[in-house]
């Protein structure tokens, strides 16, 4: 064997290394969970969607409700015991940091288990955080078309002992008074750095950041 | 005449239970700061979140966990995985020899499943902890805010 057939002998073998690595690297990775679609910050949010959901007061809740006021969004379950409270307290105390300037913020927490959230338990559950948050919940497909239209990702994960938990995105979505996505909030950010941010959505459509 | 003594004596307990979150100490352990957060009277779930201190030189572990207001109780973790968020049972929890087990909102947890009749703020519950080495002891729990993350 020449010093050429060996050195052709030892790159295929890296190359098929490379490859074979890629492979288990690839099929590792955890599946999927980023929503498919980022939305477009210029164009309000799921413009174009259609999706009829309801409120904690039973009323419809479509695109076209989304326009008209800046809106915090936080999505979640009534069934998960640590984080979705976190989050509610999280957009709660910026509420109060807000002071009468909140009054102008919808606060909103769209179900991700609609299937078990009905519009009395969204209201009972909102009202232990802050009475201006209002619920969302409706139909499973419909919600499911809403969370999709909105980049929100959830999944429902079996639990040993019959039950189920949902895997769910952290975002908080901001938007301003004509429905487009302008921020995102997430609850490790420090309590000034939201208030800036929602700041910036009182100001209005026109006005930078 | 069993029951009565039974309610009696679990009259008993509720009323020795303190008003406020207190340290609990077993063997080489401290409990401190066990507290929940309160929940809607239909809900399912609750957490309870504690510190647990091993002033020894051997871990321990929680082999087993009780409580009077849920069907069960079990360790559980949150988990941000890139923007997703996932909840899942933990393995029993250990507490490293010199160290501490801390539990926080966003993060380790008991979960307590099927409770009867939700959570109230104000109200304190034994939770019955067992550990391998130190054995089993009733830590007070005190329930906070709904929207509490810390004890109150």
């Amino acid at each position: 064997m020449t010093l050429r057939h060996l050195r052709l002998i030892l790159w295929s073998a890296v190359g098929v290394a490379l490859v074979a690595g890629s492979v288990l690297l690839w099929r590792a990775s955890p599946g999927g969970p980023v929503p498919a679609t980022r939305p477009d910050p210029g164009r309000p949010l799921a413009e174009g969607s259609r999706w009829q959901l309801l409120d904690e007061r039973n009323q419809p809740f479509t695109p076209a409700d989304l326009p008209g006021r800046p809106t915090v969004m936080v999505f979640g379950f009534t069934q998960c015991p640590d984080v979705c409270p976190t989050s509610l307290s999280y957009v709660a105390n910026l509420l109060r940091s807000l002071g009468p300037r909140g009054e102008a913020i919808r606060p909103l927490f769209l179900t991700v288990d609609p299937e078990r959230d009905t519009p009395a338990v969204m209201a009972d559950y909102t009202d232990l955080f802050d009475p201006r948050i209002h619920g969302v919940t409706g139909a499973p497909d419909q919600m499911a078309a809403a969370l999709k239209s909105l980049g929100i990702f959830s999944r429902k994960v079996p639990q040993d002992g019959g039950g189920y938990t949902m895997d769910h995105s952290a975002t908080i979505l901001l938007l301003d008074s004509s429905g487009r996505l302008r921020s995102t909030l997430d609850i490790h950010e420090e309590a000034e750095a939201a208030v800036r941010k929602v700041e910036r959505l009182l100001a209005g459509p026109g006005a930078p950041g | 005449m069993k029951s009565i003594l039974t309610a009696g004596a679990v009259l008993l307990a509720a009323c020795a239970l303190p008003a406020t979150a207190e340290t609990v100490r077993a063997g080489d352990l401290s409990i401190e700061q066990a507290w929940a957060r309160a929940t809607i009277p239909s809900a399912q779930t609750g957490a309870v979140y504690l510190t647990i201190r091993n002033g020894g030189a051997q871990p321990d572990r929680i082999v087993a966990l009780e409580a009077p207001v849920a069907g069960h109780a079990t360790p559980h973790e949150t988990k941000q995985d890139g923007d997703v968020l996932r909840m899942a049972e933990t393995g029993p929890l250990s507490i490293p020899a010199g160290g501490a087990l801390e539990m926080k909102p966003g993060g380790t947890h008991i979960m307590l499943m099927d409770l009867k009749g939700g959570l109230k703020p104000g109200q304190s519950f034994p939770l019955t902890v067992t550990f391998e080495r130190a054995g089993t002891l009733a830590v007070p729990v005190t329930v906070g805010r709904a929207g509490a993350m810390g004890p109150e």
